[in-house]
Formats: C-alpha cells, sequence, structure tokens
C-alpha cells in the first residue's frame, strides 16, 4: 500500500516547524524589496535538488540511500554518510538550541533554558523510540490534523493589519536579482534543508510516488510566502528588518475582540512546537537509521539515549541566541554542499548502474 | 513496554514546563501606565486595579527610576505582588515628553515583549501627577474608565485616534506613514475628556488635531464608523459607512493624490428648510474646508499622517521614497472628490 499522503504531510510539517522564525529576516536582508524573488528561486533550487535526488533513487527500486551507498565503493559510502551524520546532528542541535531560546523569548521567560532544550529533546526521543518510521509517519496525519485548524486560523488572521501597497514595487529591473550574490539569500535555503535527506532514507521503509514529495513541496510555497510578506506588508521592509522574528511579532499585533485569549500567538507557537517536535525525532530517526544501517546494529532502546545526552551536551555548549544565528551560518555553507553533492552523487552512480544493468541485459 | 511508558510520563510531568510559576492572586497586573520625563529621570504611574468582590477602585503607585524598567521594577519591589505588564491596555505621556520624543520608549515597550504592542498610547494635556488623581477619584466610576475609553467594543468613539504601540513603532522607522495618538485630559462631568489627537513623526510630536479634525482624519483612514459631522448651524448627519479609493501620480514632477471618497450618511437632525441636494453641497464644502485645514497642518509637520507616500510607491524608488516626507510631501496636493449618499432621512420626510 502506497502511503503518498503520510509522505507528503512528513515533508510539509518537517518544514513547517522552521519557515517562521529566522527565514523571512534572512530573505529581507538578501534584499530590500523585490522579495518573492528570493523566495521563489530558492524554492526553485529544492525543487530542482529533489528531482535530481529523486531520479537518482528511481534508478534503485526500493532501496534506502545506505544501502545503495554500501553497495558501492565502502570509502565512499563512509564519507557520505559521515556528512549526513554531521548535517543533522548539526541541525538537531541548532533547532533545539534556537528554539528553545524562541520559546524563552516569546512566551516562557522565566524557564531556564536546558530544561527547554531537554524537552525538545527527551519528547523527539521517546516518539522515535515508541514508533520508528512508521508510527513518524502516521504521526504527521495525527498532528496535521490537530494543528492546522489554529495554525491556519492564526496565519489567516495575521492578515488584519496589511497594508497592500507595501507589495508594490514587483519588479523594478534586473537589479533585482543582485540578491544572489547575498549571503544571506544562502542562509535562507535552510528553510528547505530540514526534510531534504529524509526523502533518500524512506524507500526501503514505505512505499510512495515522487509525486507526494513534489505536492508537498509546492504546498509549502505559500506559507515562505506568508512568511515573509505578512510581516512587509504590515510594518513596511524599512521596520519589518529590525525585528527578531518578524513573522511572531505581526501574530502579537492581531486583534480579535470575540476571542478570549488576549495573544493568539499561543497557538502558533504551540503549533510550531509540536512541528519542531515532530522535525527533530525524523532527523534523530535518521542518524538512527545511518548507525544502525551502517556501522552496527545496536539496540535503539540504547542507542537512541547515548545520542540525546550527547546532543544535549553539545546544546549546552551554546551560550546565546548570537553564537547559535553564527553557528546557523557557518553550517550552511556545509549543508548547501550536502544537499548539492548527494543527489548528485546518487544520480552518477544511479545512472551507471542502469547502464551496466543494461549492458548485461543486452549480453544475456 | 511498561518501563518505557513510566519513563516517558515520567519526563512529561517534570518537564511540563510550569517553572517559577507566580499564581494570578500574587500578581498585580496594571491596566494604565503613565511615564513623564524629567531631568533625565522617568517617574512612572502604575494604575493597578484593587481585585476584590465588589470592586473596590484603583490603585495608583509611582517611582521613579532611570530607566521605564528600573521604574517597574522598583513598584515590583515595593509590592508584595509582583508587577506584570502583561494586560496593559493604555500607556500615558504628558505632552513635554511627548514632544521630546517617544523614539527611545517605543523601541524599549517593543523589544521587552513584556508590554503587549497592542497597547495604545495616549498623551495627557495636563501633568501626570493631576490626570491620574483626578481619574481615580473614588467617588466616581470603578477606576476602569480610562481602560473602558479607548476599547473599541466599549468607550471609543471616531472621535478619537486609534494607535497601538506598533504602529508608532512603524512610524519611526517607516519611509511613508506617520500616526497621530489621542490627547485627553481629566472631565469636569465626565471621567476623561477627548481633547483631539497628536501628530507624532518618527515617535515625536509635532502638531495637534482637534476633536472633529480627528474624526475626519478616521475617515480619510477607513476607520469612520458610526462618526457624526456636524454641519455648522444646518445639521447634522450620522456617517453609516464609507470607502476611499486613492491613485498617486506625478504632474509636473510634483506629487498629486487623486481620491474619491464615498460617504453614506443618515440625517440626525436639521434646522429649517433644506433640500437633499443643499445638504450634499454643505457636507461637501465642510469636508473640502476641514480636509483642506488637515492637510495644510499635515504639510508644515512635514508628517505623513495619512501615508500618502505609500501610493508612490510604485512611481518612485527606494532611494527617492526615503526622502518623501523631505522632499516631495511639501510639493504633495490632494484632489478630493466626495460623493455623499443620504441613505434615509429619519422617520421624518425632508420637505424640498
Amino acid at each position: 500500500m502506497s502511503k503518498n499522503l503520510q509522505v507528503s504531510t512528513t515533508y510539509i510539517l518537517v518544514h513547517l516547524a522552521q519557515i517562521f522564525f529566522i527565514y523571512p529576516i534572512d530573505i529581507m536582508e538578501s534584499t530590500d524589496q523585490v522579495h518573492w524573488l528570493p523566495v521563489l528561486f530558492g524554492c526553485l533550487f529544492n525543487l530542482i535538488m529533489i528531482f535530481i535526488y529523486l531520479k537518482g533513487l528511481s534508478y534503485f527500486k526500493d532501496q534506502n540511500i545506505i544501502e545503495i551507498l554500501m553497495k558501492k565503493s565502502k570509502f565512499l559510502a563512509w564519507f557520505f554518510l559521515l556528512h549526513a551524520l554531521i548535517y543533522m546532528g548539526s541541525m538537531i542541535i541548532l533547532t533545539v538550541r534556537g528554539f528553545a531560546e524562541v520559546i524563552s523569548i516569546t512566551v516562557l521567560s522565566n524557564t531556564p533554558i536546558w530544561v527547554l532544550m531537554l524537552l525538545f529533546l527527551i519528547i523527539p526521543g521517546y516518539i522515535t523510540l515508541q514508533g520508528m518510521i512508521g508510527g513518524i509517519l502516521r504521526l504527521s496525519v495525527l498532528i496535521s490534523a490537530l494543528f492546522v485548524v489554529p495554525v491556519v486560523f492564526v496565519i489567516l488572521a495575521s492578515f488584519q493589519n496589511v497594508d497592500w501597497h507595501y507589495l508594490l514595487p514587483l519588479w523594478t529591473g534586473f537589479s533585482d536579482f543582485k540578491f544572489v550574490t547575498n549571503p544571506s539569500f544562502y542562509m535562507s535555503l535552510f528553510a528547505c534543508s530540514g526534510g531534504f535527506l529524509m526523502i533518500g532514507f524512506l524507500p526501503s521503509f514505505t512505499k510512495f510516488k515522487p509525486k507526494a514529495i513534489y505536492w508537498g513541496a509546492l504546498a509549502l510555497l505559500p506559507a515562505y510566502l506568508i512568511s515573509v510578506y505578512v510581516p512587509i506588508l504590515t510594518f513596511g521592509e524599512q521596520t519589518a528588518r529590525q525585528l527578531q522574528f518578524p513573522y511572531i511579532f505581526v501574530v502579537d499585533t492581531i486583534e480579535i475582540n470575540w476571542l478570549m485569549f488576549e495573544r493568539i500567538n499561543v497557538f502558533l507557537l504551540l503549533g510550531l512546537v509540536a512541528f519542531c517536535m515532530f522535525f527533530i525525532s525524523v532527523s534523530l530517526w535518521q542518524i538512527l537509521c545511518i548507525i544502525q544501517q551502517g556501522v552496527r546494529n545496536i539496540n535503539s532502546n540504547y542507542l537512541i539515549p547515548i545520542i540525546l545526552i550527547l546532543l544535549f551536551i553539545s546544546c549546552l555548549f551554546i551560550p546565546d541566541w548570537d553564537t547559535s544565528v553564527q553557528l546557523l551560518q557557518w553550517s550552511m555553507a556545509f549543508r548547501l554542499y550536502v544537499m548539492v553533492t548527494t543527489p548528485v552523487y546518487l544520480l552518477i552512480i544511479g545512472w551507471l548502474h542502469a547502464k551496466k544493468l543494461k549492458v548485461e541485459l543486452n549480453n544475456l | 513496554m511498561i518501563r518505557r511508558i513510566l519513563i516517558g510520563t515520567f519526563f512529561l510531568l517534570m518537564l511540563s514546563g510550569c517553572w517559577d510559576n507566580k499564581d494570578i492572586n500574587h500578581r498585580a497586573l496594571p491596566i494604565a501606565m503613565g511615564i513623564s520625563f524629567h531631568q533625565g529621570e522617568y517617574k512612572v504611574y502604575l494604575d493597578i486595579p484593587k481585585v476584590s468582590v465588589n470592586n473596590e477602585g484603583i490603585d495608583v503607585v509611582t517611582a521613579n527610576g532611570d530607566s521605564i524598567s528600573a521604574a517597574v521594577n522598583k513598584i515590583s519591589v515595593n509590592m508584595e505582588s509582583q508587577v506584570d505588564l502583561l494586560h496593559l491596555k493604555v500607556i500615558v505621556v504628558d505632552e513635554p515628553f511627548a514632544k521630546l520624543g517617544l523614539e527611545e520608549i517605543t523601541s524599549n515597550i517593543i523589544r521587552s515583549r513584556h508590554v503587549s504592542p497592542k497597547t495604545m498610547f495616549v498623551i495627557s494635556d495636563e501633568p501626570l501627577d493631576r490626570f491620574f488623581t483626578r481619574i481615580n477619584n473614588e467617588t466616581d466610576g470603578d477606576g476602569k474608565e480610562i481602560y473602558d475609553f479607548f476599547q473599541k467594543d466599549a468607550g471609543w468613539n471616531p472621535e478619537i485616534a486609534h494607535t497601538p504601540v506598533w504602529k508608532v513603532f512603524r512610524s519611526i522607522h517607516s519611509y511613508t506613514n506617520d500616526v497621530v495618538v489621542p490627547i485627553v485630559k481629566s472631565g469636569e462631568s465626565t471621567t476623561i475628556e477627548s481633547m483631539g489627537s497628536a501628530i507624532l513623526k518618527n515617535g515625536r510630536m509635532v502638531s495637534r488635531l482637534n476633536n472633529e479634525q480627528t474624526l475626519f482624519y478616521n475617515v480619510f483612514d477607513g476607520k469612520s464608523l458610526e462618526g457624526k459631522i456636524e454641519i455648522m448651524g444646518h445639521s447634522t448627519v450620522q456617517i453609516v459607512s464609507s470607502s476611499i479609493k486613492n491613485n498617486g501620480r506625478f504632474e509636473n514632477n510634483k506629487p498629486v493624490l487623486d481620491s474619491v471618497l464615498k460617504l453614506n450618511v443618515t440625517i440626525l437632525d436639521t434646522s429649517g428648510q433644506t433640500s437633499i441636494k443643499d445638504f450634499q453641497t454643505k457636507l461637501k464644502k465642510l469636508l473640502d474646508h476641514e480636509m483642506d485645514q488637515i492637510f495644510q497642518k499635515m504639510k508644515r509637520a512635514n508628517a505623513d499622517i495619512f501615508g500618502i507616500g505609500q501610493h508612490f510607491r510604485n512611481e518612485l524608488p527606494r532611494t527617492e521614497l526615503a526622502q518623501w516626507r523631505s522632499k516631495y510631501l511639501p510639493d504633495a496636493r490632494i484632489n478630493l472628490d466626495i460623493k455623499t449618499t443620504v441613505r434615509n432621512t429619519g422617520n421624518l420626510k425632508l420637505n424640498d
């Protein structure tokens, strides 16, 4: 039975967790007008990479990336899997640390940060341990059913104070493409790096059509645009770029008389926290996959606590928000490198593999 | 399996996020804050409702400090409960402070997150000492008037400006948006009396509008709900609905804004013989005149309270837009076209 819906929702949730915080600021810093261009370019880049990735995977039926790589050269497999491991690890550490800080800034200003970080590690760890990938995929449907209504409500409400004049100008000339030289644009690509490698881990566990991923990526486009444009339409570019988390601030300005809740931000944040935990559990499962299939088959009951402790200790070493942003910048170069090389390598060996099969078939 | 569930529940209970929680009866929740600035020192007034069965009015506590948060903290130290600014609705500043500039306190409010960005700025037309003593007079009201006065679902009227802190913050950084904030003082027969509104440019008070002008400002800004316009010596109408269409263009390198204002009104009272036609021309004349006055005031102050520059975003490149207030606004012109529809004349016919 194919599980297209579950794969789509998983793909969407994994990304939604990341979009509404730093992404708008990165886009605003990459250009000071015509923001839809970098947003669209980022999505296009993502789609192209997904296409190459899925194409490469399609040469090997029902095998995941680890099995494919291990079968070819052991050395190259190690090379790529080590990268993937660092990629996942750094992503989890930064997400946990960043989200804990965000929660601390926005809601729980009195709670010690280590408690928040522990919370963000233990619950996803528990999810992964209990469900593994089957459970995670099913959970994605449950989480979307639970949180889609409040999150969509908040997103719609965030249009309350928009001034559509801020949309203009939509196009000023070819100088609008200057953003490609701005490092902030490449930083913004982190928003689509979250669930990227995941695609390669799925095939041997579940059946899905590439269509599921494309639909997921397409469904995310409005979210990218909204997260950037709602703050700009409400405050104007010049004001929005002063803010740490523009979208979260916009939600704070919404006034709804008939609602008994004063700050509807809580709904959005709770939804995003759930998505974030889901994202971490997906990444944790990928680390587990790499270690268990690539290195040694250690019992998950022991492996997950060990990974969690290591991640938690690394999180504790990040002292402040500036450092985490700095680390995100450094890790981004590495992530981009992994995002480009992995699919391309997979495509090449896939193509060679197919050619070899063809030759063998002809010789028979 | 059972062990896993036990471990899970243990962590869920331990990590519920309820950390350092203070119960609601140990919190003081001010509804209004007054801030004045004197020789480098802030004086902060907090309006804290007494929580009891029979709503016994309000406590006003004050403190001085080098910054607002220092002063608030001083109050918190001296009070038996913790001051929590989460439900603050109104921030009152006195006129000298508003003229000096609200830029710094606005960005501090935005930064700290303790105060909601939906809080309103209000300027007091009298010293804050007097204002706070008089509005909290025990003999009349329950002390929450200052709160209800500005609530859209309570005492707010279209003659009163309505500007939350985030809009003031936007005006400080924006190229093309300035704001008006209400001016009040303690009243004689009512607790609070509206004195019009102040034009804030980049967070600094530069000019003021009277009550009627504020209404016209709100009409032009699309917030006219149920405003009543008095045509001197002639009649009074109530605005039922209004819509405005703006279009910006350049004429001889000078910005011109073509505005079409459509007003739907009903007649409340008239004096003498009058016809609908007569009535429409009089209303148009009045509005033209008033808008022109507001516009002159605005140009003198160089503050774009109507956000006229917004309509030129497509015409002007960003670098030019940055100089909108200084370079283009003084030459700007509005072509106002007013179309009034008298929807009904009440229970009586209008005799021609």
